[in-house]
């Protein structure tokens, strides 16, 4: 596949419509089956957490903020249509879609400054690096991301279900996002390894 | 998975247009965040499971208490220490543990959150899928959004199947089991993951030129194989939502 320039990585107009919406598509289903079906026990018999988060970090770190923002939003609230949360599936939608779009926001800022020094470099040809992400950069996603999620989830509990029990998901909420951004991570850095061509597909 | 959600039936729930039952939907969950009396609230809710009785059937109608007890069990025990002002009703050790503040503002989150459960339930449970996207984009989504859902739902089985072949292979190996948990869990569900993401995205190229190849983004006049029925029968249905919903206001300007 080409490379693509910094103009084309920022106006998003290089990938045609019917690429955009397969792309969308498919990792918005990712996203409901990773929240709906795989569940990691969080201590023998008790609590679960769903990789759900997992899911929304890859495709923010992977494919960019418009698609997270599309795909983190919707594809949680159709697990939670199918699973018999319907009520919760609006604020999952607005949440969750929130998320990844500031994640993928701070990734995108920084992929586009790294090729942007790449390119101006007259050395220039260190493409290794060209979409490596650095730590600091994939913490501070995280970060804005768990402040978003576990934040709006409180205020949305507290109305719908009371501030006790708002209160007692918190917990769990954090280990969901973290559990999510390192397995984000860490699944951005071995797709990519295993299957090249996904650095091209930042949309 | 995606087929229990939607039961077909002949009640009159199910015959209601799809687009009034959206907008009582709408409606009914925004209402039952206004300050209505908590015997009023409670009514809304009363009617709200009694109307998934035909849209559900008896055996159906009351499984989705069955998934909120955790959360009903969890507001009953959390939320009275929160209100502590009011006439103290139980106290325990000179504890105070429960008020009539306290009891009337469990009863009001039990009573929104079931009512609001169940009016997603039961619209859910009477539209098919189709319909439901049809009723979205007769309220204005694009065709665009429109086909990303569709094909959303298409996708969730080749993807759950995907990731059930992928574990099952890495079972085999040793290298996964279903006992494990926490980091172990973790750490064993990375290459099972990796193998599903790269096999879902290596379809993504292949699905894009196939949507081109049929037409898509051409500037032709767009075909639609299945719409909702107009007419009188909806003129009718949307006005008697609206009246529902204007009903369901009154007794905030009553009291």
């Amino acid at each position: 596949m080409k490379q693509r320039s910094i103009s084309e990585l920022s106006s998003g107009f290089a990938v045609s419509p019917a690429y955009r919406i397969v792309s969308i598509s498919i990792l918005t289903a990712v996203t409901a089956v990773f929240t709906l079906l795989i569940r990691i026990p969080i201590a023998p018999t008790r609590g679960y957490i769903n990789l759900g988060d997992v899911a929304i970090y890859f495709t923010a770190f992977t494919f960019g903020p418009v698609t997270a923002l599309i795909t983190a939003g919707l594809g949680t609230a159709i697990a939670d249509l199918l699973s018999g949360y319907a009520q919760w599936a609006p604020i999952s939608l607005f949440i969750h879609g929130l998320q990844g779009f500031i994640a993928g926001l701070i990734v995108r800022g920084s992929i586009i400054r790294m090729q942007k020094r790449i390119e101006t470099d007259e050395a220039g040809n260190n493409s290794k690096n060209r979409y490596r992400m650095s730590i600091p950069i994939i913490f501070l996603a995280g970060l804005a991301g768990l402040i978003i999620m576990v934040g709006f989830y409180f205020l949305a509990g507290a109305a719908l279900v009371g501030f006790g029990a708002a209160v007692v998901e918190i917990p769990g909420n954090i280990i969901q996002c973290v559990v999510g951004v390192v397995g984000g991570f860490l699944l951005t850095k071995t797709v990519i390894k295993a299957y090249p061509p996904v650095r091209d597909m930042f949309l | 998975m995606i087929e229990s959600s939607y039961h077909p039936g002949n009640s009159f729930v199910h015959r209601f247009d799809p687009r009034a039952k959206l907008f009582l939907l709408i409606a009914y969950t925004a209402a039952m965040f206004l300050p209505y009396q908590i015997e009023i609230l409670a009514s809304y809710t009363v009617v709200m499971i009694l109307l998934a009785l035909p849209a559900a059937g008896l055996r159906s109608a009351f499984s989705p208490l069955k998934v909120l007890l955790p959360i009903m069990l969890l507001i009953i025990i959390l939320t009275p220490p929160f209100y502590k002002e009011g006439e103290v009703l139980v106290t325990y050790n000179n504890w105070i543990l429960l008020t009539d503040t306290g009891l009337i503002r469990t009863c009001v989150l039990l009573s929104r959150f079931i009512g609001i459960t169940y009016v997603f339930f039961i619209f859910f449970r009477s539209t098919p899928l189709n319909q439901v996207i049809l009723t979205l984009r007769w309220y204005g989504l694009s065709m665009n959004a429109a086909l990303i859902i569709s094909m959303t739902f298409r996708f969730i089985p080749y993807i759950t199947a995907t990731y059930h072949r992928v574990s099952e292979a890495h079972k085999l190996r040793g290298s996964f089991q279903s006992g494990m948990w926490g980091w172990s869990r973790i750490k064993g569900l990375v290459p099972v993951l990796t193998s599903v993401l790269i096999q879902t995205m290596k379809s993504i190229p292949v699905m894009s030129m196939s949507l081109e190849h049929r037409g898509f983004g051409r500037a032709s006049r767009r075909t639609s194989y299945q719409r909702l029925s107009g007419g009188r029968k909806l003129f009718t249905h949307l006005t008697f939502s609206v009246i529902i919903a204007l009903i369901l206001i009154i007794p905030i300007f009553l009291v």
